[in-house]
């Protein structure tokens, strides 16, 4: 029993920093630039797909694919920003709620155009062999997203606090109109940040495609549950979404273990509906202006 | 021809004409869009109306679909009940998820009802016992008007005229509660949440009113459904649902009552025309959506509303000729008045003292002048004494009454009210709206009645517009009473707002700056209405930096200096004051 | 510029009108056999290989003489997306609108149980190729024929399977969270205790979504079981083998047509050695009748038929000689043709029952050295 919860716990801990990589793109867009981006999903689909398309139609190596399908993805970030969401800042924030549900639902019925319905897998260069650490199980693959992870949240904190872009964002996540008055390019910035959360989602999307499979829905329920996340975490802390995801991926480890798969997605919304419960304003300063 | 002759002939051509089609799976592919659009009706209540964006909301139709297949295959209830019933467990579903989800502000909101929705959808493929799970419920039974024998009219049929008669029944009724106080109530709400509340509208009530409403109209459809396709699987409560509903809601038209109907019936049928859209249907719908938000954000109704001529004067009243300015009889205040008293009231927000040991009493009849420096805590003292804001500590009464810490809407219906510093009215309705809107408290609120229309309801609403006609007249807007707010010139924007704080019918009314921003002239003419009013019997406070104006109007001046009671008493006392002249007045020189 | 849009929004309209109500004429000689499939969904790769089963029995059939009179059979398919809704409007739209004389509504059951409520309100002859759920015969549908196996005896193959393996005191289970995984665990359950087979000591189903299995994996790891039956579709039965490799859980594996796959076989075979799987069909079969599948198929596709493939064959056989033997081609005569039909095909012989039950047995494969190899 213990060696069964120990070893859910690490296997959490695992799958909770693939959760935190994936709500990372989310928490950029959604908790610094406040836009929601029902897209996010998608974008987090299409790195899985660009990542597949440059290891095997073009035979590109895998990491070079994953780099590759970040840039390409970040792109395509940029246009959904001008077309669907630029257009629609003035207006009550549910359009653009709206704009990018259209969106996501375009991309994904054009990936099933595109590459059929069936998943495709990506082939991986980690081996399955396991990594036994005592009682423990682990693999090469985990534990190299684990630090990907990592070095992505410590890279894009440090971004933040002590570059001028960095600083430039958070700038312009205060007040939009202050921030161009300093002569920050708020249109640019905006871009950029989206770029930026685009490739976030690509990565982790290139990165989690090798582990399963890239098929169209793939990004539904990685929304929903980096929307959990980016809640709980604290709209703009990026510690508060990894830490977060932790915290998510040893409960769904444990719900599994001890009750049932089933269930297993209910532990993300059950958590975030009872932190909003108690915080009905969220985790941070910005649940509380009337949006 | 009438608004009802056209709407009735729309109806009848959709119980009968589909009839003529070729093919019955074309009947089917019409009824199937027709009962989606009881899903589009129900979210227009919560979204169009009250202007919530509860997007996890058309998961609703599936519980209705589940409680009504349920009833009707493990209870045995007959369907004619089941569907009804299941409605009615779909409405008592939605309380509940409504109470948490309401706790939520912002995005929130809409992320929470998302959240609730997917829960949903998790239980109905887990909870086996209950829902057969991912297995579904088949061989739920159809719904049948006539004995089997009558075979003459098929079931499709039979179900089409049984839809179209309820959605025509549920219009009415619609149709009626929006021309009542519930409908003006749910614009309030949707356009300034917080001027609604303290014009003594529970947003919360109505938000929640909305939101089950929505959701047992919701539920009824899904009932017809479950009982017209005869399987129920959680494909139903699926998220694939939440787009088409919302796609069909918005091209139709929100907010409008024929967009949902349209939305439904042009968004059900149209994906089957374009057979190439059997695999491309999405990126067609996602297409669509994009379209509508942004070029045409109105839907199809908006642009059928744009293209017909302008209508007259859209009420059914005489409109009011211009009247020269006749001093119009003053209304009273319908309400008790009493005395306001502040006792050691103090306001501290993290750090910050706002406020601190404010004792003051105001009796009724009079006019106090609130005056001090800008951040002295003045607008402050008038959010505690209205409830936008909590003491931190101290009490406040009104006519004996602790009104400290009650929410706005609570205090309004006790008799205080107010106006803003920044102008705050409902900029879509009409002038003459605005202030119908503002006569919440003194209206028919019942349900019932609105939906019968009996004689209550009708004397009702006639003292209203009366009412409101005297307003108009009194802040001299009659001629423009058709106008929207926001077409107002600044200054009769201001006496709008008065107009607002009169319809209330609240005895204590508290000015905040009503003159910022006027002319000489327009001043004198309100420090004259201001006279009447006292005369009338109300009790005015007034904040305001213009001098000559409080000095000449106010009984009494009460100097409020970084948050403290400096003085209180007369006015011409108060200019001799030195801690006044200190703190205010200063290099104050008269008017040039 | 507004009465312009207007008059483009109508002229739009009209035209739509115009092409609702023209429908597309059809030769009067071929009977039509209405097939409703899941062409997109999880579904699509078992619905694409049964209907090229199909096709290939159809230009089988057509080729020998059609079905009395000289007349042919055409294959009328659309796209159900493995909705239970949509399967009912697809239904419909087969039986008012292309107007067929028999339909088959497949993949998942609970699309066929859904097509149910229509053929038996319309009184139209359903012929289910790929249902397995037992339920499917229960509805009171005297339309209805189940021309290929059932849950209940692909789990009684297994089972004995799973009795004949050495040392097998217990077993954990893991199937989709779906109909279809639902009723086999349950129909593997019932059969093994029928059979007084290994004790079931965990069954867990897995959500069509879900990508990682390493949580439940653990789970069954810790428990100990002698054996495991894991019916995973692909491509997550790669996933799940690759991460019970990762979990260290070695134990033999007994499965379903699930790990009947190319590409599995492939990309996991070292971790399936050893696995059973019950199968409707597979191609080392010999006997006449699946000779003459395998050469039709390979003749016009080119490739080795699979499970999938044989069960679209041997549906539009059964629909075929009922249609021959009927005389018309009316829903009373067609339904007592098929109750009177007696059709050997790939899988076993064809008789339905009164309650249009066919009961052809399942088969059981290994998979050993690469390959698979019938067992029973």
């Amino acid at each position: 029993m213990f060696e069964l919860a120990l070893q859910q716990v690490v296997n959490g801990l695992l799958v909770g920093a693939i959760y935190a990589l994936m709500a990372m793109g989310l928490m950029v867009i959604l908790g610094i630039l406040r836009i929601i981006n029902m897209a996010q999903g998608e974008l987090y689909m299409l790195g899985g797909y660009f990542c597949y398309v440059a290891v095997v139609t073009l035979g590109v190596g895998y990491f070079p694919a994953v780099i590759l399908a970040m840039i390409a993805t970040a792109g395509v970030g940029v246009i959904i920003d001008r077309l669907a969401v630029r257009p629609l800042l003035r207006r009550p924030f549910y359009m653009v709620f709206l704009s990018t549900f259209a969106v996501s639902m375009m991309l994904e019925n054009g990936a099933e155009l595109v590459w059929g319905p069936d998943p495709q897998s990506i082939p991986s260069p980690f081996s399955p062999m396991p990594i036994v650490i005592g009682p423990i199980f682990l693999t090469s693959q985990k534990l190299f997203i684990f630090a990907v992870a990592l070095i992505m949240i410590a890279a894009f904190a440090a971004f933040l606090r002590w570059t001028r872009s960095g600083m430039a964002i958070r700038a312009l996540a205060r007040d939009r109109d202050a921030a161009l008055l300093m002569g920050i390019d708020a249109d640019r910035m905006q871009s950029f940040t989206f770029g930026l959360g685009s490739a976030l989602a690509a990565g982790a999307g290139a990165l989690l495609g090798a582990m399963f499979n890239v098929y169209p829905t793939m990004g539904q329920l990685p929304l929903l549950k980096g929307f959990a996340l980016v809640v709980m975490g604290g709209m703009g802390s990026v510690v508060g979404v990894f830490v977060s995801g932790l915290i998510l991926g040893v409960a769904e480890g444990l719900t599994a273990g001890f009750l049932s798969t089933g269930y297993v997605d209910l532990v993300a919304f059950v958590t975030m509906l009872a932190v909003l419960m108690v915080h009905p304003e969220g985790l941070s300063q910005w649940g509380k202006s009337r949006v | 021809m009438s608004r009802a002759g056209i709407w009735l002939l729309s109806l009848l051509a959709l119980a009968l004409l589909p009839s003529l089609m070729p093919n019955a799976y074309v009947q089917y592919v019409i009824n199937s869009s027709l009962i989606l659009a009881f899903a589009t009706i129900g979210l227009n209540v919560i979204f169009g109306y009250a202007g919530q964006h509860a997007f996890g909301f058309p998961v609703f139709f599936g519980v209705g679909a589940y409680a009504s297949a349920l009833l009707a295959t493990q209870a045995i209830f007959p369907v004619g009940l089941a569907i009804p019933f299941g409605s009615v467990i779909t409405g008592a579903v939605s309380a509940v998820i409504g109470f948490f989800s309401f706790r939520l502000r912002g995005i929130y909101f809409g992320v929470g009802t998302i959240a609730f929705a997917y829960v949903i959808y998790i239980i109905a493929q887990n909870w086996v016992e209950l829902t057969h799970g991912p297995m579904g419920i088949p061989l739920v039974p159809p719904l049948r008007l006539l004995p089997e024998s009558v075979g003459v009219v098929g079931r499709d049929v039979q179900t089409r005229i049984a839809v179209v008669s309820t959605i025509a029944i549920i219009i009415f009724g619609l149709d009626r509660l929006l021309h009542s106080p519930i409908g003006r109530a749910w614009h309030a709400v949707r356009e300034n949440e917080s001027l609604a509340s303290s014009l003594g509208i529970s947003p919360l009530h109505y938000q929640m009113a909305a939101f089950v409403l929505g959701a047992v109209i919701s539920g009824l459809g899904g009932g017809f459904y479950a009982h017209y396709v005869g399987f129920i699987s959680p494909t139903e409560l699926g998220f694939h649902y939440i787009g088409v509903v919302f796609i069909m809601l918005i091209a139709g038209g929100a907010g409008t009552l024929p967009g949902p109907i349209i939305g439904s019936v042009v968004f059900g049928v149209l994906p089957e025309l374009l057979r190439v859209a059997e695999t491309a249907r999405n990126l067609l719908l996602g297409l669509i959506l994009l379209f509508c938000i942004a070029v045409v954000p109105e839907g199809l109704t908006g642009i059928w509303n744009r293209l017909r001529p302008e209508r007259k004067a859209a009420s059914d009243r005489p409109s009011v000729a211009t009247v020269p300015d006749v001093a119009a009889e003053i209304v009273s205040p319908a309400t008790q008045t009493g005395e306001l008293k502040l006792g050691g009231v103090f306001k501290r927000f993290e750090g910050l003292t706002a406020l601190s040991d404010v004792t003051l009493n105001v009796q009724p009849g009079e006019v106090v002048g609130l005056i001090g420096p800008n951040g002295a805590g003045k607008t402050t003292l008038f959010n505690i004494i209205t409830g936008m804001l909590a003491p931190t500590g101290g009490d406040v009464f009104y006519c004996n009454r602790e009104i400290g810490g009650l929410r706005p809407y609570s205090i309004a219906a006790l008799g205080v009210t107010r106006t803003y510093q920044i102008t705050s009215l409902f900029p879509e309705l009409s002038t003459q709206d605005n202030i119908r809107v503002a006569t919440h408290l003194r209206s028919c609120r019942s349900v019932l009645a609105a939906l019968l229309r009996n004689k209550r309801f009708r004397d009702s609403e006639a003292a209203i517009d009366q009412t409101v006609d005297r307003i108009l007249q009194l802040v001299r807007l009659q001629s423009r009473c058709d106008l929207p707010a926001s077409a107002l010139s600044y200054g009769d924007q201001r006496r709008l707002e008065i107009g607002l704080a009169l319809a209330t019918g609240a005895g204590l009314i508290l000015l905040d700056e009503p003159a910022a921003g006027l002319n000489a002239e327009e001043t004198d003419e309100l420090c004259d209405l201001i006279r009447r009013l006292r005369a009338a019997g109300f009790t005015i406070i007034v904040i305001e930096h213009d001098m000559r104006m409080v000095m000449g109007l106010c009984d009494r001046i009460v100097v409020l200096s970084l948050g403290r009671i400096i003085f209180d008493g007369t006015p011409t006392a108060a200019a001799a004051h030195p801690d006044v002249i200190e703190a205010y007045l200063g290099t104050e020189t008269a008017d040039a | 510029m507004r009465n312009s849009l207007l008059r483009r929004m109508t002229l739009v309209c009209g035209i739509s009108a115009l092409v609702l109500t023209a429908m597309p004429a059809h030769s009067a000689e071929a009977v039509k056999l209405g097939v409703g499939l899941s062409m997109t969904g999880p579904l699509a790769f078992l619905s694409q290989q049964m209907l090229q089963g199909m096709k290939a029995a159809v230009d089988n059939v057509n080729k020998s003489g059609g079905v009395g009179g000289g007349r042919i059979i055409d294959l009328v398919v659309r796209d159900h997306k493995g909705v239970p809704s949509e399967a009912v409007a697809v239904t419909k739209r087969l039986i008012e609108e292309d107007k067929v004389a028999i339909v088959d509504i497949d993949l998942p059951s609970t699309v066929a149980i859904a097509a149910e409520a229509v053929t038996k309100e319309s009184k139209v002859p359903q012929i289910a190729g790929f249902t397995f759920a037992p339920a499917a015969v229960k509805q009171g549908n005297p339309y209805f024929f189940r021309a290929c196996t059932n849950a209940d005896l692909i789990a009684d193959a297994l089972a004995r399977s799973i009795i004949d393996e050495p040392n097998n005191k217990t077993i954990a289970m893991l199937a989709p969270n779906d109909d279809y995984g639902r009723s086999a665990i349950q129909a593997l359950t019932a059969a093994l205790e029928r059979l007084n087979g290994p004790k079931v000591l965990y069954a867990d189903y897995y959500e069509r979504t879900q990508s990682d299995f390493s949580a439940i994996l653990l789970k069954m790891k810790s428990l100990n079981p002698d054996s495991l039956f894991i019916d995973v579709r692909y491509p997550a039965s790669i996933t799940v083998l690759k991460q019970m490799v990762e979990v260290g859980l070695k134990k033999p594996l007994f499965s379903s047509v699930n790990f009947y796959n190319a590409k599995l076989a492939e990309q996991a075979g070292p971790m399936m050695e050893g696995a059973q799987l019950s199968v409707a069909w597979a191609p080392v079969f010999d006997d006449a009748a699946s000779v003459e599948f395998k050469n039709a198929y390979e003749a016009m596709f080119k490739q080795t038929p699979d499970d999938s493939a044989s069960l679209g064959w041997t549906v539009v056989m059964v629909a075929a000689h009922a249609l021959k033997s009927a005389g018309g081609t009316d829903s009373e005569s067609i339904r007592k043709a098929l109750l009177n039909i007696n059709y050997i095909g790939p899988q076993g012989v064809v008789k339905f029952d009164s309650n249009g039950e066919a009961n052809v047995a399942a088969h059981v494969l290994r998979f050993k050295d690469g390959r698979y190899q019938l067992v029973r």
